[in-house]
């Protein structure tokens, strides 16, 4: 079953995406934020990694850019969690490498069928 | 899949009370004049954690009025806004609404709605009394997408042209995941273009060289196509032309490539020969608006490599071959 990180200092949505998707058959890891992603990216590969943007220590963007530096992440879908006024993120995470993104709020269903869109 | 929401709202009122007293210890040891950047970046980030959560929760009190304070907080970072003491001291009160507000929400409380209305005025005035854009970029892109072309009848489906510019894999898209959503709308009729495949001695294995032509049946509103494409819009080279129902546009499709485009008044249906995909760099980055005005434009060149029709299955196939025999060369002794 495929691996999916997610990475977002905020415990309830960690939370939430987290438990949609192993409700859902993924295997997920956490990540609290750009730091503790970059480690556990580089101690075992994932099929997705879904990233919030506004974290402390190291932001969504800078993870998207390290972790596509990376050989085992070349190619490898990187989504960004965005709210809606962010279409200046979205080019920022665009130019570091993401792969596209899901607006804020979401709910469960919407986070599904945007996972399934890149690991279908 | 239904999924209870309640469960994760103890704990976003345990970190939104946390990422309070963050904002308030932030805003109370905040020396308005000299910022620190790292101070106001935190209680920018409670605040809209705060944001985030609560609209993923379903309490769009809660959600707007931490908007007004995000968009405050956001304008002072970012340099756009002074921090006055007034702000200051608005906000501060704000923190005190907002904790209020979560504190009635997390006990089935009573809100006190005039409380809260008189904060978001104050906080109001002061966004719109000094210039500093106030963030409603929301539906700014909508308004720049551009309607089909005068179609006035309701088309029977779209024809695609979906060329990925070389560096597209490496934004982690996929093109055949594309054309299966495409396929999940209608009737997807697919031609694949192989004829930028180089010969292997100069194939770059990370780049892609396909494109496709697609004939998209259906009763599908634009909308949902642009949907599909939204990621990828400066990843590839794209046009999106409706399917009249007259006209056969289909039948027109076989002969394409060899009329021109002058004597035909649906030009940019039917050009079925593209000319050839003009490498742009990253750097040359234009809005996608832009470049598909252009690429309509430019459609009315002259004829490429011509085109084969193959299912998607086959292409799938084909990449996955090309893949093998690609990693087998590298992988033999004689290049290591």
């Amino acid at each position: 079953m495929a691996s999916i990180l997610a990475v977002d200092d905020s415990a309830s949505m960690r939370q939430m995406v987290s438990f949609t998707l192993k409700g859902a058959g993924f295997d997920v890891v956490e990540a609290v934020d750009g730091i503790d992603a970059l480690s556990k990216a580089k101690g075992q590969s994932f099929n997705l990694v879904i990233t919030d943007v506004n974290m402390p220590n190291m932001d969504g963007i800078s993870l998207i850019k390290e972790l596509r530096g990376l050989p085992a992440f070349k190619f490898t879908p990187l989504l960004m969690l965005t709210t809606e006024s962010g279409n200046d993120k979205k080019q920022q995470g665009k130019m570091a490498g993401a792969t596209g993104w899901i607006v804020k709020p979401f709910n469960p269903d919407q986070l599904l069928a945007t996972v399934k869109k890149v690991l279908g | 899949m239904s999924i209870d929401m309640a469960q994760f709202h103890q704990v976003f009122f345990e970190e939104s009370f946390e990422g309070l007293d963050i904002m308030e210890s932030g805003l109370l040891n905040m020396d308005p004049g000299t910022v620190d950047d790292e101070e106001i970046n935190s209680i920018f980030r409670a605040a809209h954690s705060i944001k985030g959560g609560s609209g993923t929760f379903g309490f769009n009190d809660i959600s707007s009025f931490t908007h007004i304070m995000e968009t405050l907080l956001d304008e002072m970072r970012d340099g756009r806004r002074p921090v006055t003491p007034e702000a200051v001291d608005a906000l501060l009160r704000s923190v005190d609404v907002l904790r209020d507000m979560l504190a009635a929400t997390s006990d089935d409380g009573e809100v006190d709605e005039e409380r809260v209305q008189e904060q978001k005025s104050e906080l109001e005035q002061i966004l719109n009394g000094k210039p500093g854009e106030v963030a409603t970029d929301v539906g700014a892109a909508d308004a720049a997408a551009q309607p089909v072309g005068g179609v006035e009848v309701r088309p029977i489906g779209w024809h695609i042209v979906f060329r990925p510019l070389p560096h597209m894999l490496r934004t982690g898209n996929d093109p055949l995941r594309i054309i299966r959503e495409l396929a999940e709308l209608g009737d997807l009729k697919s031609e694949g273009d192989i004829s930028a495949l180089p010969a292997l001695s100069s194939y770059e294995p990370e780049d892609s060289y396909l494109s496709w032509d697609l004939h998209l049946h259906g009763d599908v509103e634009k909308q949902a196509i642009d949907d599909i494409f939204d990621w990828v819009e400066d990843d590839c080279e794209l046009i999106i032309m409706p399917l009249l129902p007259e006209g056969e546009p289909e039948a027109a499709m076989v002969s394409a490539a060899a009329v021109p485009a002058a004597s035909e008044p649906e030009a940019p249906v039917v050009q079925a020969a593209p000319p050839p995909v003009e490498r742009r760099s990253k750097k040359d980055r234009r809005s996608s608006k832009d470049r598909r005005t252009n690429n309509r434009r430019q459609s009315g060149g002259s004829s490429g490599g011509g085109s084969i029709r193959v299912e998607i299955s086959k292409i799938d196939a084909l990449i996955n071959m090309v893949g093998l025999i690609w990693s087998a060369n590298w992988s033999s002794p004689s290049r290591c």
